[in-house]
């Protein structure tokens, strides 16, 4: 069976149960009413009994499948396990005992009572009684026929004596003699002969019947009495008459006397009460049997009625727990819609009125509770927004120092992807990130050193483009819900660097202001005490004074150079911005060295360069630094060889001198671009540092290698102007 | 115009049945086989009147219409019995005969004669007509508490089917 079977539709089985017990009912109320009434009015009850015991059947079998269909109903419920459906059996079956007791009970008793009544109605003494009365009364009259008998046979034979001309004065003078009412004398075949009477009344005498004709031809006395209607009792005699003369035919004497009419009546009384007594008597089986089928259809109607609406009753009544039942399930599903309260002022009613306010209240609470989330869930969107969109790194650890997020920046910062690391402690970092090694450890070691409160610090770690510098500050998070430290970091290298550049610029403009006014007296000095002395002295003296002059002159020149340099090092002109194109700037720069490098410079430059926005005498500077490094660095080689290439690359334009010298001393690859970190005997150590300086005033990044199998590497790259200007067409254009 | 013999019926039977036509119109003769119950006897003993209806129909087959009737005749006798005079009485109306036994009763009720069915013009020659006929006992006259025994009891339901046959004068 299909457990969902019942649910289908529920509400047109009850629909049917319900106008079909509606139906059953005011039929079998009808039929009984009508049965009841024809109980009482024999026309009626005779006209209508068989129609309405149909009808009561009818009824009955109507009821009787109702009952069987909500039997089925049921048990089919039983078996789906309906909630209710037990408690729907249990109120149906005590429903129906407590209509089925007392009914069976009155049933039994009314047919007892019944039968006993009807049979009381039969008494062998009543019986008896009525039957001696009718005999009685019988005895009585044939008494009264037999004297009337004896007075016929006298006036027979009186008449018979006489001739029959006389017979018609006789007749009067014997029936008065005899006190007769009535004496006729026919003829054989009937005729009247004579007729006397004592009352007016009854002129025309009553013929005799063919049967007491019969009997007068045998010579026989009749006797009888006969019930005359509208005339009562009368007794009839016919004597035969005997004649003397065969000439004549015989005759027959008829005597007719009323019984009196107290006695006629009175026997009638009994012949009617004795008739209707073996009427009754007679038909009492019958009675019985109607009066049993009466009260049988009754109770029949009644228990049926009676159980079907202990099923209606019993399914309202289990009805509420059905929606109550509904109800939770739905509430466990999470469905707290309101469920429809049963109407009814009691407990039941009560109860799903409780049950609608109480899922009422869950559904309020949810709300909040999901209004609460999403504030929660908004509240922690920007939070991670903010964290994403932060410069600086944020690194947050759980009170075990384990990793539990860190935000965007700090990934592109230390070019580390953190989401393998969440979970893990500093410690284990260097596992899968061997790059983090120095910085898990101070991060870890910092937090163990302060256990409370903040700390700050720097902390280097070598990149393989030269050193990062971090700077970290950690906080313990107030204990709470949600304890743990944050480490918050910045990556300063740049403003370091900017600083250590300003402060060497400072350096090298007071440096050059406080060197070079001494230089040029210097110089001056030297010039006159060769001018002045050369001819004083002896040759070998002035020689020495030339040489030494010259020494003198030439070192104050070199030093002023170096001044020069600082000089240049530290101011800060205006740079004149304008659209360069690099490869012609390379070239032009080339035109100096062409000399000096001849054939060793191979040119590799792209011919279509985009453009760049620069300075044109500041990168000329860098494009002479790049060269004289490389000059530089060529010194011990036996062939040198120097390529200067352009290209562009991720939208930058790149510019690369690449040589094959003496290269970059490994340790000063992380400190190229500090000031006066040389590696060239009376080289400034400026070089690089104005290069890098100049180009990160335009925006872009120097970078250096070294390349095997000898010969360093430094790439430029410079943001190309073509980006900005299409941009700046098409604005233009879009605005005409 | 003599009929057929009818099949047995339970308790009267048919025994003849004819339509006879004398000066006056058409009379109807017919003979019946009456045996009552042993329980009809009783009650009739005990004085309860029984009623004994005769009908009879007649009518002309028509195959284009309703059949027509063409003459119908229904009579009421009532069989008594006076517990006082221990005479039975058959009664025809207001007529009355006494008899002073039951077989007696019965022959003259076996016996029946119903003048007057139809006149003398009535039925045309040529023609055929069937007659139906029938005599049972008139339940719905017995006293009450008899006629709810006489639902559906075969003691109690005395009659003869109807008996038809054709008649063409």
């Amino acid at each position: 069976m299909n457990p969902g079977a019942p649910k289908i539709r529920p509400a047109l089985s009850s629909a049917v149960v319900r106008y079909g017990l509606i139906l059953c009912v005011g039929l079998g109320a009808i039929a009984l009413f009508l049965l009841a009434t024809a109980s009482t009015d024999p026309a009626l009850f005779t006209e209508l009994y068989r129609l309405l015991l149909v009808l009561n059947g009818t009824v009955a079998v109507m009821l009787t499948a109702l009952v069987l269909y909500q039997l089925f109903t049921l048990r089919r419920k039983l078996k789906a396990g309906v909630f209710g459906s037990k408690l729907t059996l249990r109120l149906v079956l005590l429903f129906a005992l407590m209509a089925v007791l007392p009914g069976a009970l009155l049933y039994g008793m009314s047919v007892q009572f019944l039968a006993r009544s009807i049979e009381s109605w039969f008494e062998v003494r009543v019986d008896k009684a009525l039957e001696s009365g009718i005999n009685l009364s019988r005895g009585m009259l044939d008494n009264m026929l037999q004297d009337l008998a004896a007075k016929g046979d006298t006036m027979a034979l009186a008449l018979s004596t006489r001739p029959p001309a006389e017979h018609f004065a006789a007749l009067n003078a014997l029936r008065e003699q005899s006190g007769v009412q009535e004496a006729t004398l026919f003829s054989g075949r009937g005729r009247v002969l004579a007729f006397s009477s004592n009352e007016s009344t009854g002129l025309i005498p009553e013929p005799p019947g063919a049967s007491a004709l019969r009997q007068i031809r045998l010579q026989k006395t009749y006797s009888a009495v006969e019930a005359i209607p509208e005339k009562g009792l009368y007794l009839r005699v016919l004597v035969p008459v005997h004649v003397l003369s065969l000439a004549d035919e015989p005759r027959v004497l008829q005597l007719l006397q009323p019984v009196p009419q107290q006695l006629a009546r009175d026997a009638e009384v009994v012949r009617s009460g004795y008739q209707e007594y073996q009427e009754l008597t007679l038909s009492r089986r019958g009675l019985k049997r109607a009066y049993g089928l009466t009260l049988t259809l009754t109770l029949l109607l009644a228990l049926l009625s009676a159980v079907a609406l202990a099923f209606v009753l019993s399914d309202r009544l289990s009805a509420p727990l059905g929606v109550l039942v509904e109800g939770t399930r739905a509430v466990a599903q999470g469905d707290f819609s309101q469920r429809a309260a049963v109407a009814s002022s009691d407990e039941l009613g009560v109860l799903t009125q409780s049950f609608n306010s109480m899922t009422l209240q869950l559904a309020e609470a949810r709300a909040q509770a999901e209004r609460h989330q999403a504030a929660q869930a908004q509240a922690r969107a920007y939070l991670e927004s903010i964290l994403a969109n932060l410069s600086a790194g944020v690194l947050a650890f759980d009170e075990a120092l384990h990793l539990r997020a860190a935000n965007p920046s700090a990934s592109g910062m230390l070019g580390v992807d953190f989401a393998p690391l969440i979970g893990s402690a500093p410690a284990r970092w260097a596992e899968r990130e061997p790059g983090l090694t120095e910085l898990a450890r101070q991060i870890q070691a910092a937090f163990e050193r302060s256990d409370r409160g903040e700390w700050e610090q720097q902390v280097e770690r070598p990149l393989p483009g030269g050193t990062q510098l971090l700077l970290l500050r950690g906080t313990r998070l107030p204990q709470g819900a949600e304890g743990g430290c944050v480490v918050v970091f910045d990556d300063i290298t740049h403003l370091a660097e900017a600083q250590r550049a300003a402060a060497w610029a400072e350096v090298a403009r007071r440096l050059a202001h406080e060197i070079r006014n001494p230089l040029t007296p210097i110089q001056l000095s030297a010039e006159r005490l060769q001018l002045k002395l050369a001819g004083k002295l002896a040759d070998a003296d002035a020689e020495v004074l030339a040489r030494s002059t010259q020494t003198i002159v030439n070192q104050v020149a070199a030093l002023k150079g170096m001044v020069d340099a600082f000089s240049q090092y530290g101011r800060t002109p205006e740079p004149s911005m304008r659209e360069l194109d690099l490869n012609a700037l390379t070239r032009e720069v080339l035109t100096l060295y062409e000399a000096s490098l001849g054939t060793s410079v191979r040119l590799d430059l792209s011919p279509e360069l985009p453009p760049v926005v620069g300075d044109a005498a500041e990168l000329r500077q860098v494009i002479h630094n790049l060269l004289q490094n490389s000059q530089d660095a060529l010194a011990d080689t036996l062939e040198p060889r120097i390529t200067i290439a352009s290209g562009v690359a991720d939208g930058t334009v790149q510019l690369t001198v690449t040589d094959n010298g003496c290269g970059f001393a490994e340790h000063l690859m992380q400190r190229a671009f500090e000031p006066y970190v040389t590696t060239k005997p009376g080289g400034t150590g400026l070089g690089l540092v104005i290069v890098k300086k100049i180009v990160e005033e335009h925006g872009g990044t120097v970078a250096i290698a070294n390349v095997a199998p000898r010969g360093a590497r430094v790439t430029l790259r410079l943001p190309a102007a073509a980006a900005q200007d299409v941009s700046r067409k098409s604005a233009a254009q879009a605005k005409v | 115009m003599a009929a057929p013999i009818a099949a047995h019926a339970d308790g009267i039977e048919v025994r003849k049945a004819a339509l006879v036509a004398a000066e006056d119109g058409y009379f109807l003769e017919a003979n019946f086989d009456i045996t009552l119950t042993h329980t009809l006897e009783e009650a009739l003993s005990k004085g309860v009147p029984l009623y004994f209806l005769l009908e009879f129909e007649l009518i002309r087959p028509r195959w284009y219409w309703f059949n027509e009737k063409v003459a119908n005749a229904q009579q009421q006798y009532r069989l008594s019995f006076n517990a006082l005079t221990r005479r039975y009485r058959v009664s025809l109306g207001t007529l009355y005969q006494n008899f002073e036994s039951l077989p007696e009763a019965m022959g003259f009720l076996s016996r029946i004669r119903l003048p007057e069915i139809a006149e003398s013009g009535a039925l045309s020659k040529g023609t055929s007509y069937t007659a139906a006929l029938r005599l049972r006992l008139d339940t719905s006259q017995l006293p009450r508490p008899f006629q709810i025994s006489a639902v559906g009891s075969r003691e109690w339901s005395v009659g003869s089917d109807w008996h038809r046959w054709t008649v063409s004068p």
